[in-house]
């Protein structure tokens, strides 16, 4: 037989059981917008029934249930989920950071509009068109003179807006290294936490387990992160192969500037002890920082900044050359120093290696109009002058319209070497960053030649390359055959739109992928105010109910108590 | 059976909500700027062509502009050539005179006289200018191409061989100016010559070179009419130009216009319907995520 007050227990046991349950309940709801809060249950089990088999036992039938306790208050959460959305969170991540970056391109060059690359492009050809048909008129000279340098200035400024986008990118790796060692460092300091609450092996530490889920959550975007959990709760964060966060410890991550190269006030980011931070290969999308990284110093087919450069180079390479073939105003021989070039190469202008940024017209043409060569022949003084002689400002003209730019090296311009009508070799002609200068060289028939362009007479408009031999021999050149101006430029144009199409489009899939991977955890996780709702009037009944037990009981006890043994009195 | 979460279905409203906001987004955007392409990604091969097609109608503008130039100058060539013409028949009719053996000498002076005259018209119209260029003298078009000496009635040619072209399509660049030289010819040459010798030999009674000259004359009226149906096929060749860059240019406007103008009354539909879409959206949305079982319990 169980003691008299066995029942009662039984029932309080009860009682306090739906509590908690209620109570627990009630932190649900209370979590219900919480970010990153997973739902809460109180398991309950029965308790131990009475008795164990043994020689003093009762005597009666055993096993008598003795009530409810709380077996544990756990967290329902699906650690697979997590990692999933993590390891989506971080190629998202990645791609946000590049859209950022392609929408700051296609801005910066705002095509199409009239104020873009190819309105000044095409401007200053019909300068140089006018210049060629009336070469006499001091206007054209002027045009001619201005629209060069805003052709220069645009692209300064192109390139300008490019590097300061990109610096800018530089600031933000700063910002967000420091972002990623203030997670690491709350992840360690919650993993003490949860050690040590966890260290009773009746305790979850649900609410810390949450908030250290979170973190790991936004760590991921950042970073390509592996994950660990240790049985005594604390987890091992690493980011390539080195370890960020070892349960009470975390390690730091630097921004560390350069100092040398040709950008030494960029941050690179490295480990306390100095070696860098292995944020993934080239082609892996890992995290907004690599993203960040990856805008900074694009691969050469998004590196629209030096596809800018390369452009500006063939432009001061060709309009040089041609400049050098013919002849200015009533002058008799081809300009020299400082007239020999129409555009100049201004290092004052920045301290960047990027030839957009230090393209410039020069300035002595444009203060001495008519050293612009725009004349094919010499002026012989008093039996003939070459005032109206526009033939070499056709050739510019030519010279912007056709394939300057080599197909091979977009760096280069490559002009073509006839003799005869017969293809015989080609010009190769490129700014040199070495010698800081033009460099030319032709092959003919295979062999490498030197030698210098020069122009005909101008009746046949012919541009010709004389090898300068023993016996000298002319080849005519022909701009043929590789891409012109525009045409890089629209080149450059519809890359960057696919580029950022597929931008935009990787970043929408991505973000669609995330939200369902989130959907299928907060099904798991997400507290769902109906099924609270029942939960509550579940327990609230239990509660009643193991109430009215204790009720029950005690009228029972009552006759005991008071009623046993009164018989007579 | 999925557990749905009110944060599930909150969720996924937003997201769709955001779906079509941004398509509205973007119609309004195509609405207010009346272009189909505002960067480019909104259509990287049709920006691809808007830019060629930009820079071929500059191109088209420039070529047009240069053919009307040289279609001018070419008229003023002619115009010129044809009253060097006239003049030249009425030489050879003084010519004819002079070679009848019958004049007397102050018939030969006066005659004489007259050709002297016609050969200053003749330096003058060698000296035609058009916008203040001597378009007989080569690149030397800021000095009068041709000098007569009053005395030995030599005429000087001070120009140059210059070739005047300009570009009238792309890749073809045409030569459209007439040297003085070839045309008119100077003191030793052409007509400049002819005219000072048949002067002379009037005055002087020399029948011989009077007769000759009546066949040196007609060669430089040959040489005249040679020089007008170079001009007058290159005026024609021009025309055609002309046409032919009028009709490129339409074409790329029209093209352009496929590519980049907007299609209001598409749009228009369009928008109408992402805007009921949306606004059914909201509704619904509203409806569901509302109600939850508290309603219900008493």
């Amino acid at each position: 037989m169980v003691s008299t007050f066995f029942g009662l227990n039984t029932a309080a046991s009860a009682l306090a059981a739906q509590q908690a349950a209620l109570n627990t309940t009630g932190h649900n709801i209370a979590n219900a917008n919480t970010e990153g809060y997973s739902r809460q249950e109180a398991t309950t089990v029965a308790a131990m029934p009475y008795t164990m088999p043994s020689m003093n036992k009762a005597v009666g039938p055993g096993q008598l249930g003795s009530g409810v306790k709380i077996d544990q208050i756990r967290q329902i959460r699906d650690s697979f989920l997590d990692t999933q959305f993590r390891k989506e969170s971080t190629t998202s991540g990645y791609y946000e950071a590049k859209q950022y970056s392609m929408d700051k391109v296609e801005t910066v060059f705002n095509e199409p509009s009239t104020s873009g690359l190819n309105t000044a492009l095409s401007t200053f050809w019909q300068g140089i068109q006018d210049l060629a048909n009336n070469p006499a008129e001091s206007v054209n000279r002027e045009v001619v003179a201005q629209q060069g340098a805003a052709l220069a200035e645009t692209i300064n400024h192109l390139g300008t807006q490019m590097q300061d986008m990109r610096d800018e990118f530089n600031d933000e790796i700063v910002v967000k290294t420091s972002e990623v060692n203030d997670i690491a460092k709350q992840i360690a300091s919650l993993n003490v936490q949860i050690k040590s609450v966890e260290s009773d092996p009746t305790n979850h530490a649900n609410d810390w387990r949450d908030q250290r889920n979170l973190l790991v959550d936004k760590l991921s975007k950042l970073l390509k992160i592996t994950v660990q959990e240790r049985p005594e709760g604390d987890i091992e964060v690493s980011v390539g192969g080195h370890t960020l966060v070892d349960g009470a410890d975390c390690d730091k991550i630097v921004a560390q500037k350069r100092y040398t190269g040709d950008y030494p006030y960029y941050n690179d980011v490295n480990w306390e002890d100095g070696s860098a931070v292995n944020l993934g290969s080239a082609r892996e999308e890992s995290g907004y920082l690599k993203g960040l990284m990856d805008n900074r110093e694009p691969a050469s087919s998004e590196d629209f900044l030096n596809q800018l450069d390369a452009l500006a180079k063939n432009i001061y390479t060709g309009m040089n050359l041609i400049q050098q073939t013919g002849y200015g105003e009533n002058k008799a021989a081809k300009p020299t120093s400082p007239y020999d070039q129409f555009f100049v190469v201004d290092e004052s202008k920045t301290s960047s290696p990027h030839f957009s940024m230090k393209i410039s017209m020069n300035d002595n043409l444009v203060q001495h109009l008519g050293e612009i060569a725009a004349a094919a022949t010499p002026d012989a003084g008093t039996t003939s002058s070459n005032l109206n002689d526009g033939n070499n400002a056709l050739q510019m003209a030519k010279l912007i319209q056709n394939g300057f730019i080599s197909n091979g090296d977009s760096n280069q311009g490559e002009m073509k070497l006839y003799k005869n009508n017969a293809l015989v070799g080609t010009v190769k002609a490129y700014y040199d960053e070495t010698t800081k200068g033009i460099k030319v060289e032709a092959t003919i028939g295979g062999t490498a030649v030197s030698g210098a362009l020069t122009d005909f007479d101008g009746s046949s408009g012919k541009l010709l390359f004389n090898d300068g031999g023993t016996p000298a021999t002319d080849y005519e050149v022909k701009i043929e055959g590789g891409t012109s101006f525009a045409g890089y430029y629209e080149k450059m144009m519809s890359n960057l739109g696919v580029k950022s199409q597929q931008t935009t489009k990787m970043v929408d899939n991505q973000s669609l992928l995330v939200d369902n991977i989130d959907n299928m955890r907060k099904s798991v996780m997400g507290v769902s105010l109906d099924e609270e709702m029942t939960n509550m009037i579940r327990f609230q009944q239990a509660y009643s109910a193991a109430a009215r037990v204790v009720t029950a009981m005690d009228e029972m006890l009552d006759t005991i108590i008071n009623r046993l043994g009164l018989v007579g009195r | 059976m999925t557990r749905i979460t009110n944060g599930m279905m909150t969720s996924t409203l937003m997201r769709n909500l955001y779906t079509n906001m941004n398509k509205m987004n973007k119609t309004d955007n195509q609405m207010s700027s009346q272009t189909n392409i505002s960067r480019p990604s909104d259509d990287p091969a049709g920006l691809a062509q808007v830019l060629r097609i930009t820079t071929s109608q500059a191109e088209i503008k420039k070529y047009s502009d240069n053919v009307e130039n040289a279609t001018t100058w070419l008229g003023m060539s002619d115009t010129a050539l044809g009253q060097a013409g006239d003049l030249l028949h009425r030489v050879k009719e003084l010519a004819v005179q002079g070679a009848n053996g019958t004049n007397t000498s102050e018939e030969r002076n006066s005659d004489a006289d007259e050709v002297e005259q016609i050969l200053n018209q003749m330096v003058e119209i060698g000296n035609s200018n058009y916008e203040g260029k001597y378009i007989f003298g080569g690149f030397r078009t800021d000095a009068p191409p041709f000098k007569i000496d009053a005395a030995s009635n030599d005429v000087t040619y001070n120009g140059d061989a210059g070739a005047i072209s300009a570009e009238v399509g792309k890749g073809v660049t045409m030569k459209y100016n007439i040297l003085g030289t070839d045309a008119f010819g100077d003191k030793t040459n052409g007509m400049m010559a002819t005219l000072k010798n048949l002067a002379a030999d009037l005055r002087s009674g020399n029948s011989t070179g009077i007769e000759a000259s009546l066949g040196t004359v007609d060669t430089d009226l040959n040489n005249l009419l040679t020089y007008r149906s170079q001009l007058g096929a290159k005026t024609n060749r021009m025309e055609f130009m002309q046409q032919r860059l009028e009709d490129n240019g339409n074409s790329l406007e029209s093209l352009q216009s496929s590519i980049q103008d907007v299609d209001i009354a598409k749009l228009s539909v369009e928008m109408t319907t992402q805007q009921n879409v949306y606004k059914a959206a909201l509704s619904v949305g509203a409806k569901i995520i509302q109600p939850s079982l508290m309603d219900f319990l008493r």
